[in-house]
């Protein structure tokens, strides 16, 4: 009996004593106690308009997602989450209620609209969206200024061209792609004045059928020898490849299969940006102003070993200059389409210009090719 | 709680099985206190911790507010200055807005440039700086830490605004903010105040240290410096994840500080952060922890001062039950428990003896005497003993009136305990008290246990040959070979008692009763046979006299009643005359509470009716359960039995009830009759003054009075004819005994009754 009341008096002591151990250690050392054992993983929703392994710039999103592979983070894609039906919406919910999902990325063309609308009705979740400039206190904008490579792109198509006519593939007109296809015909129209951009809007993103029924009735009207694109298909490169073009490849390389028909390709490595963003969300630095990616290391223009070395130093030397000076592919004089002079000699066009105004279009882009709502108001 | 156990060593030990009722209530109590107190406390610790981290946080966000707060006016300001910022050098007004504006006349370096980098306003930037500008002319104004020399205190912080007209860019005006200015941006205002410092450091990743811009600043930074990149820091950015704040604890300059950064909202990817000194915080954190702590322990030794005290009274309940499991309380003798602990390990015990001394009948002193007498006799013996053995001798109370004495030395043993017997005897002055003894002497490797065993046993041949002797003396018996035969026999005995009825062992007996004028038979008793096959005829009546054997003792009672039942319905079919037959009841038999339903049965079964059977029932029945057995013989009456009482002697505690109970006869018991007419047999066989003794007359008025309640006399043990006459004078009904015959076998008692010959 009194061993047994000896070893619970010190039993009770060591009691005693851990328990002072413990809140004097938590009280000195550690944070919140509570919140360390609340730690959870993160789950990160990814939304893709159309097939997420479309070869073009889902795809390159989905590489960047899965390289980034941090253990507290978990992915959820979803795909085919088209604009303005309805399934945006539909998708977040999804996403937040049933995955507990708290970062959102919609990098694609989603409607400023259905953000609005859905970042309101969730107001603890973080969204990064392709739409540049955002207002709302979770949303916040990452515009990728590609276009800069696209200039890089036109130059490229403009240099490789015989017949001076070439072409870009567009899916719907919106500022930014009009930001695009003007830099395109910008970088072209510097090698080659004379040059003329002849745009196949495709008006789908995910429609094969349309884009290479749009592309071949453009092909077949004009005598187009390079082709550029803004979002990627391999029916596009086919169609090249059975028409004996040259075509620009944009968002994943694929010289690999078609080596024999791509000039170069305009590509963009995002797993460091999107990490980074990723971090800002996690630890506290999660603003509504925008993120940018422009010209760098990871967004680039990969030319093909076919070109000729004058062709590829001097788009190169471009590519430097866009990204160590001030002036940017739209520094004026610029003129649009009406000779009418929309950015003024000395300066640049803004970012928010870009992303939220752009809706007219340079010379040099065949004037049958232009959105006719463009037409009406511009020309 | 206290229990025994017997162990392989057949020892009693005393074991504490539970610890006491308050004890495991207090447990469970001290468990559920300190179970709550840790909870109380975890969560007191995390309440205090967190009201502690959110001061630190609100600290840190305070600054944060006031720095952003700054920097957005400073901001407000350069936009205004870029509105009316020219592409050519026509900016006199530009220039004057800056010298009249208190918070851009502060900066260092604001001025303008073009795209192009021409300087349109003020002066030129570092070209360190100039390369932070590249963002603003997308249109977007910036924010960032720039550093103007090699020293720790060159920090400086980088404002620019687009001058923007209409969608695009053209130009950028900018401003320095560094030295003193930018102390007062950053720092001036609450902090730092007791001790804490103030810092800006840009995230984890990097952790550029500090935005210092004095020389005390810089010293601070220097500390700073010493935890930079260390797992310290590491591990507190690491806080953030998730979180929008970090705080912990560093070690800065060799002091322990508390550390809190949040975001800055400004300065994209900084943190404002706070160092504050420990004992800023010291006197909360202490006195929460000295406070619960001193609690918790206060508690604690409460706790251990209660399961102490309960100790105590389990010691003090342990001892007393100890003593009275050990300490007869009635004589103050150790109990035999005590004395087998003691004596087992004996190295002397081959030289002892073991010795029981059991009081014949004294469960009668107490029911005669009253309790109290009996108590005080038992003391009385036990202090008489005690003073009569010796200084080496152990004497011990057994259980109920049973004595135990250890003692040394064979020699002269039987005169020793035959005198403690006498000694007995004489103790008690009102009431004779006989002894019965039994010894054993502890011989070889005999255990406690067995020794005890043998001097019972021995005890119990000494009861048996009294019985078997008709003596009512002392008498004590030394465990030997026949004893130890004796036990052996019993036990085969035991064993083969069922078998005997199947094997048709048993043989009834009829031992005839007549009159007293001895013209006519008037019953027969009967008596069952054991013919043995290896012990030959055993007294069966002698084998079951024992409470333990009432279950055997009953199967036989119920084979006897058979037994006669046969008898009697053999002699109605042969239409003879019948005579009863007595069947002893056994005390065991008659407390059965379907007795009246055993014998009816039976009694069906033959078709006999209960005027040809009478039940005896021993006086000494009485003695136990007396209201169970008053109420049987009621029941056997109501049916229609005749109920003799057999052994019937004077002095006996039936005589008062013979008035209530419905007992058709009594059988006096051979003693009483031979104490009453031993005058008449002394006359007899000394042929002096016969029929004189005064004993023969107050039988006489006993037979006279019990004829007037109805009552018939069966006198038992008459073996002679003076015995005979001399009963002539009473008026008791019936005799029985070798004077009229012997027990025979039913065909012998069928010839001598119904054959005619007398004799």
């Amino acid at each position: 009996m009194k061993k047994v009341m000896t070893g619970l008096s010190l039993l009770i002591l060591s009691f005693c004593a851990v328990a002072f151990s413990c809140s004097y250690y938590w009280l000195n050392n550690s944070g919140e106690i509570l919140g360390f054992f609340s730690r959870r993983e993160t789950v990160i929703g990814v939304l893709f308009e159309g097939d997420r392994h479309d070869g073009s710039w889902n795809e390159s999103l989905l590489s960047a997602f899965e390289e980034i592979n941090d253990k507290n983070c978990r992915f959820v894609y979803v795909d085919f989450v088209h604009n303005g039906d309805g399934s945006f919406g539909t998708a977040v919910d999804k996403l937040v209620n049933r995955d507990n999902a708290e970062i959102i990325f919609s990098m694609g063309l989603s409607q400023p609209a259905d953000i609005a609308r859905v970042s309101a009705e969730h107001p603890g979740v973080k969204f990064y969206t392709g739409y540049g400039e955002s207002e709302l206190p979770n949303v916040c904008g990452v515009f990728v200024r590609l276009y800069q490579a696209q200039y890089q792109a036109g130059m490229l198509a403009a240099a490789e061209s015989k017949s001076g006519d070439i072409a870009i593939v567009a899916p719907t007109p919106r500022p930014v792609i009009n930001a695009a296809v003007n830099a395109f015909a910008l970088g072209a129209r510097k090698i080659r004045p004379e040059a003329r951009v002849h745009v196949i809007w495709t008006n789908t993103l995910y429609d094969n059928a349309k884009v290479v029924a749009a592309c071949e009735k453009v092909l077949a009207a004009c005598p187009v020898d390079v082709v550029g694109q803004i979002n990627q298909y391999r029916e596009v490169l086919d169609i090249c490849r059975r028409r004996g073009i040259k075509a620009i490849g944009a968002c994943r390389d694929l010289r690999q299969e078609y080596g024999d028909v791509l000039l170069g390709t305009v590509i963009w490595r995002s797993d460091d940006f999107i990490r980074v963003l990723i971090n800002d969300a996690l630890e506290g630095r999660f603003s509504s102003d925008s993120r940018f990616a422009a010209i760098d290391e990871n967004m680039r223009l990969v030319i093909n070993g076919s070109v000729g070395e004058d062709n590829r130093s001097r788009i190169e030397d471009v590519g430097r200059q866009l990204r160590y000076t001030n002036r940017d592919v739209f520094y004026g004089p610029v003129r649009d389409r009406s000779g009418r002079v929309r950015i003024p000699a000395g300066q640049n066009i803004s970012d928010q210009a870009i992303v939220s105004r752009m809706d007219w279009y340079v010379q040099g882009i065949v004037e049958n090719d232009v959105p006719k709502a463009v037409r009406k108001t511009v020309n | 709680m206290i229990k025994f156990t017997e162990e392989g060593d057949g020892c009693v030990r005393l074991w504490a099985t539970g610890r006491s009722h308050i004890f495991r209530p207090l447990a469970a109590l001290a468990a559920v206190v300190f179970v709550s107190i840790m909870l109380l406390q975890l969560l007191l610790v995390n309440v205090v911790r967190k009201e502690i981290d959110d001061r630190l946080a609100d600290l840190a966000a305070q600054q944060e507010t006031i720095t952003n707060g700054r920097l957005e006016t400073r901001f407000a300001h350069l936009r205004a200055l870029a509105s009316f910022v020219f592409a050519d050098d026509a900016n006199r007004a530009a220039a004057d807005y800056i010298k009249q504006d208190a918070h851009l006349s502060s900066m260092d370096c604001v001025g303008a440039t073009t795209i192009d980098g021409r300087i349109i306003l003020g002066t030129r930037l570092p070209e360190t700086a100039m390369v932070h500008l590249q963002e603003a002319y997308y249109g977007h104004s910036v924010a960032e830490y720039v550093r103007l020399g090699d020293s720790d205190y060159s920090a400086a912080l980088l404002l620019a605004v687009p001058i923007v007209r209409g969608d695009n860019v053209a130009g950028v005006v900018y401003g320095i903010i560094s030295g003193q200015a930018l102390d007062e941006v950053l720092f001036s205002g609450s902090l730092p105040v007791n001790g804490q410092m103030l810092f800006m450091s840009e995230d984890r990743h990097t952790f550029i240290f500090p935005m210092a811009t004095t020389p005390d600043d810089a010293a601070v930074a220097r500390e700073l410096r010493l935890i930079e990149n260390s797992d310290e820091i590491d591990r507190l950015y690491r806080a953030l994840y998730r979180q929008q704040r970090a705080i912990g604890r560093v070690e800065c300059g060799g002091e322990i500080r508390y550390l809190a950064a949040v975001p800055s909202r400004v300065l994209h990817g900084w943190y404002t952060s706070i160092l504050v000194p420990r004992s800023a915080m010291r006197e909360t954190i202490f006195f929460v922890v000295l406070f619960t702590a001193g609690t918790f322990i206060l508690l604690a030794l409460l706790f251990i001062a209660a399961f102490f005290y309960v100790i105590r009274v389990e010691e003090n309940r342990r001892e007393s039950l100890l003593k009275v499991a050990y300490v007869d309380s009635l004589t103050g003798l150790p109990k035999w428990e005590k004395l087998r602990g003691e004596k087992e390990q004996d190295p002397e015990k081959k030289n002892a003896v073991l010795a029981i001394f059991d009081i014949d009948y004294f469960g009668a002193v107490n029911k005669i005497m009253g309790t109290d007498y009996g108590d005080s006799l038992l003391r009385k013996i036990s202090i008489a003993m005690s003073q009569s053995v010796g200084m080496e001798d152990t004497l011990a109370k057994g259980t109920g009136d049973r004595f135990l004495l250890y003692t040394y030395g064979h020699t002269g043993i039987m005169d020793r305990l035959t005198s403690l017997c006498n000694l007995i005897s004489e103790t008690s002055a009102k009431y004779p008290l006989t002894v019965t003894g039994g010894a054993v002497n502890m011989v070889g490797d005999m255990t406690m246990d067995e020794g005890y065993s043998r001097a019972v046993a021995a005890c119990e041949a000494a009861r048996r040959q009294k019985r078997s002797r008709g003596i009512s003396d002392n008498l004590v018996v030394m465990y030997d070979e026949g004893v130890s035969a004796e036990i052996t026999r019993r036990r085969v005995l035991r064993q083969d008692f069922e078998k005997a009825f199947i094997q048709r062992e048993f043989q009834p007996l009829l031992q005839p009763m007549e009159t007293l004028a001895g013209d006519d038979w008037a019953a027969a008793e009967l008596m069952m046979r054991w013919n043995h096959p290896k012990y030959g005829i055993v007294d069966v009546q002698e084998l079951l006299n024992n409470p333990e054997e009432s279950k055997r003792r009953t199967r036989l009672d119920k084979f006897m009643l058979d037994s006669a039942c046969h008898i009697i319905r053999r002699w109605l079919n042969d239409g003879r005359r019948v005579y009863p037959i007595a069947v002893s009841f056994s005390h065991a038999f008659m407390v059965r509470a379907n007795l009246i339903d055993e014998v009816t049965r039976i009694m069906k079964l033959y078709e006999v009716r209960p005027e040809y059977l009478m039940i005896d029932v021993k006086e000494s029945a009485f003695a136990l359960q007396p209201e169970v057995i008053r109420e049987s013989v009621r029941k056997l009456s109501r049916a229609g039995f005749a109920v003799t009482v057999t052994d019937f002697r004077f002095d006996c505690g039936l005589l008062p009830e013979l008035v209530k109970l419905p007992v058709r006869r009594l059988k006096l018991h051979k003693a009483s009759f031979g104490r009453v007419a031993g005058g008449v047999m002394t006359a007899g066989k000394d042929s002096a003054a016969p029929g004189t003794d005064k004993s023969l007359e107050l039988m006489s008025d006993f037979v006279t009075m019990a004829g007037h309640l109805g009552i018939e006399i069966i006198v038992n043990g008459v073996d002679t004819a003076d015995e005979r006459e001399a009963l002539k004078e009473t008026d008791c009904a019936m005799i029985q005994g070798f004077a009229c015959s012997r027990p025979m076998t039913v065909l012998d008692y069928e010839d001598v009754v119904y054959g005619g010959d007398r004799r």
